[in-house]
């Protein structure tokens, strides 16, 4: 990884998300200085009844344990160290002043497999471009609020799932949800690189001729997978040789693949799963830069497990915590200072 | 200084290590002899088959694989030395068998593949997890049932059905003099062996699917692949080296298959007439494992002896060609698609 570009994408980070943080600033102030600010309001999804809406300034505060009502009890699991004061969940994103904003959002949303219930009633609001990072300790729950967005939860046959996912204000749980079209507009980038055991030309042709009335020439198809193999900044090392088996690239390159067959559906948001846990620092380097490019047309929700990582791509960071979305917001804000206790201890490295 | 009550490492003992090497060489002599021991009885029934069989194909050349008017029964026994009665020398023309073998196997493969890949589809992706628990076992008892209850089934039951309902008495009548029609004909030689090899390849194909790596199916369902597509696209995509393989292993059965069709076909040296339409699959044949089993008792004549070797000497390399080129098309498979 070279020093110098790693330093001149964290100063172009830097700028973007204090230019974001610069425009949100007045509606943080509203939310926080007026409650009955009508645009706050809007912005708020109304709270759950057994949590009425917590005093801005008490937020901050961590309360004492029996206070938090809407904080279930921790599981009783004896790996996961009992992170220090569980605080009360900050029910408002205050980040988004519009609500038209918001590309995804989840709204009370419950996942639970073979009754062992995962997700409490989350509430994530994700604002339309850039990157949001899902972060949290493992187990949290991160990924599976990911696989809600794209109905990737239920291939499992013991989910059951409860609550909103609004995806440009429509729920994709609805009855009547075209589940392929959903998935095409909001593709999702895996843990493992997964490209399919064919040319690297088919794995990115695959969405195309998916959605094709008729099967298209490959000369049709050319453009579109070089237009994305491009973007995806794989078409330099393997524009000779298309036809060579996909499962032959390296770890790296098979991820980026992956992005580039995503590209290929022509989604508005690209869900990812740690997409770099499986990479080498060489590789993952490249697919950060890739996400902060692509962050720039569409949008991206990543779950990682890498808070150094969240910190050099994220524009809005979201902290889970045992099925609770706890805080979240402006990447700076929540990482530099956020609200509550846990998550300032989970951005400290105290636990994790 | 700190001392260590015991040493970090644990030395090797000496003496249990040389004895594992030495376990580990006569483990490995006695499975290179075992190993040797199959090859030489593999070569020594091979040298056989062709010892006892060349003089068929050398005492009638080319024309061995051809078709003659004198019947496939009678040329069996006589066609080296002449009729004993002092008739005409005859030629051994095996085609009859031959196109018994070719009808029969085609005609099963063609039938259980498409049936094989659709069952094994069902069973492997979209029956209900108890319902697939439920149909497992009953396929792998039905892949390793003996042929010759398939064999007892089919003139049994299917015999009958087959004369009763598609063969008309009129149709019959007219082609007595030729052939008579009866149930045990083509069409049932081909149902047999696709029963009997439909449930082999089912378990192939299924288990093939089922060690599809879940991260390909969930690619595609992400993708906007529905879970039909998905199989199509990817999972039968994926599969191809076992598809080779499981096709392979099913028509090695099938050609190599003789009480069951000797059963169900008739088992008579007629060549069927594409010009009768349909009847074409009524008429009987018989294949070439069929006539070794048939005529088993006839061996005290060399003749048919050697007959019936030459007979094994092609079934022999039938199947050793369809195992070598099965290894050969599934690697090449497997190097296509990069089954890691």
């Amino acid at each position: 990884m070279d020093p110098n570009d790693d330093q001149q994408r964290l100063d172009e980070r830097a700028k973007r998300q204090e230019w974001r943080h610069a425009l949100d600033r007045s509606a943080d102030l509203r939310a926080a200085g007026d409650p009955t600010d009508p645009t706050a309001v809007a912005a708020t999804p109304p709270p759950p009844p057994a949590a009425p809406a917590p005093d801005p300034l008490a937020a901050v505060e961590p309360a004492p344990f029996g206070a938090a009502a809407a904080v279930p009890a921790p599981p009783a699991s004896a790996a996961e160290p009992d992170p220090v004061a569980l605080a009360q969940p900050l029910a408002q994103p205050a980040h988004v002043a519009d609500p038209a904003d918001l590309v995804l959002a989840a709204r009370g949303l419950r996942v639970a497999f073979s009754g062992n219930e995962i997700l409490h009633g989350v509430d994530l609001d994700a604002p339309r471009g850039g990157v949001l990072a899902l972060v949290g300790p493992s187990g949290c729950g991160k990924t599976t609020l990911l696989r809600s967005i794209n109905r990737l939860t239920e291939l499992a046959p013991t989910a059951t799932i409860g609550g909103q996912i609004l995806f440009d204000g429509a729920d994709v749980y609805a009855g009547g949800t075209d589940l392929n079209l959903l998935r095409r507009r909001v593709g999702m980038v895996f843990q493992q690189p997964n490209p399919f055991p064919m040319t690297i030309f088919d794995n990115v042709a695959f969405a195309i001729r998916e959605q094709a009335k008729r099967r298209p020439s490959r000369g049709e198809l050319m453009p579109q997978v070089a237009d994305v193999l491009q973007r995806a900044g794989l078409w330099d090392e393997v524009k000779d040789n298309l036809d060579r088996n996909a499962l032959s690239l390296s770890g790296g390159q098979q991820q980026r693949l992956c992005i580039a067959r995503t590209l290929a559906a022509n989604p508005e948001v690209i869900l990812m799963d740690e997409p770099c846990s499986a990479l080498d620092p060489r590789s993952t380097a490249r697919i950060e830069e890739l996400i902060v490019q692509l962050a720039g047309s569409l949008t991206i929700v990543i779950v990682t497990h890498n808070l150094a990582q969240a910190k050099r791509i994220a524009d809005y960071a979201a902290y889970l915590l045992n099925g609770d979305l706890i805080e979240q917001g402006i990447a700076q804000q929540v990482f530099e200072d956020p609200a509550n206790q846990s998550t300032r201890d989970f951005v400290a490295g105290m636990f994790g | 200084m700190a001392t260590f009550t015991r040493p970090l490492v644990e030395p090797r003992p000496q003496s249990g290590g040389a004895s594992a090497t030495r376990a580990d060489g006569i483990f490995r002599a006695v499975l290179i002899a075992i190993s040797a021991f199959m090859l030489i009885v593999i070569a020594a029934i091979t040298v056989f088959v062709f010892y006892v069989g060349w003089p068929s194909f050398s005492a009638n050349g080319l024309s061995w694989f051809g078709s003659g008017d004198t019947p496939l029964d009678v040329e069996l026994g006589y066609s080296f030395l002449g009729d004993p009665e002092g008739g005409r020398y005859t030629t051994l023309n095996a085609w009859p068998a031959l196109l018994g073998t070719l009808l029969t196997t085609g005609g099963a493969l063609l039938l259980s593949f498409p049936f094989a890949l659709l069952a094994a589809i069902f069973i492997a992706e979209l029956a209900p997890k108890r319902l697939a628990a439920f149909l497992d076992p009953i396929v792998s008892v039905l892949a390793a049932t003996p042929s010759v209850i398939y064999g007892l089934f089919a003139i049994l039951v299917l015999a009958p059905l087959i004369e009763q309902n598609l063969i008309p008495q009129d149709k019959a009548e007219q082609i007595s003099p030729v052939v008579t029609l009866t149930g045990a004909n083509v069409l049932l030689g081909i149902l047999v062996l696709t029963l009997m090899i439909a449930p082999l390849m089912i378990a192939i194909f299924a288990d093939a699917l089922r060690a599809v790596p879940v991260k390909w199916k969930e690619g595609a369902i992400a993708l906007g692949c529905d879970e039909w597509r998905m199989t199509r696209r990817v999972s039968i995509r994926a599969i191809r080296p076992a598809l080779v393989a499981g096709t392979t292993l099913a028509m090695g059965r099938a050609v190599g298959e003789a009480i069951a069709l000797s059963m169900a076909t008739g088992s008579i040296a007629f060549i069927p007439n594409p010009l009768d339409g349909y009847f074409f699959f009524l008429e009987p044949v018989r294949s070439l494992a069929s006539s070794i089993v048939d005529y088993s008792e006839g061996f005290e004549s060399p003749e048919l002896k050697a007959n019936l070797f030459a007979f094994g000497v092609i079934l022999l390399i039938t199947t050793a060609a369809l195992t070598i080129g099965a290894k050969i098309a599934s690697r090449a498979a497997e190097k296509k698609l990069g089954g890691s």
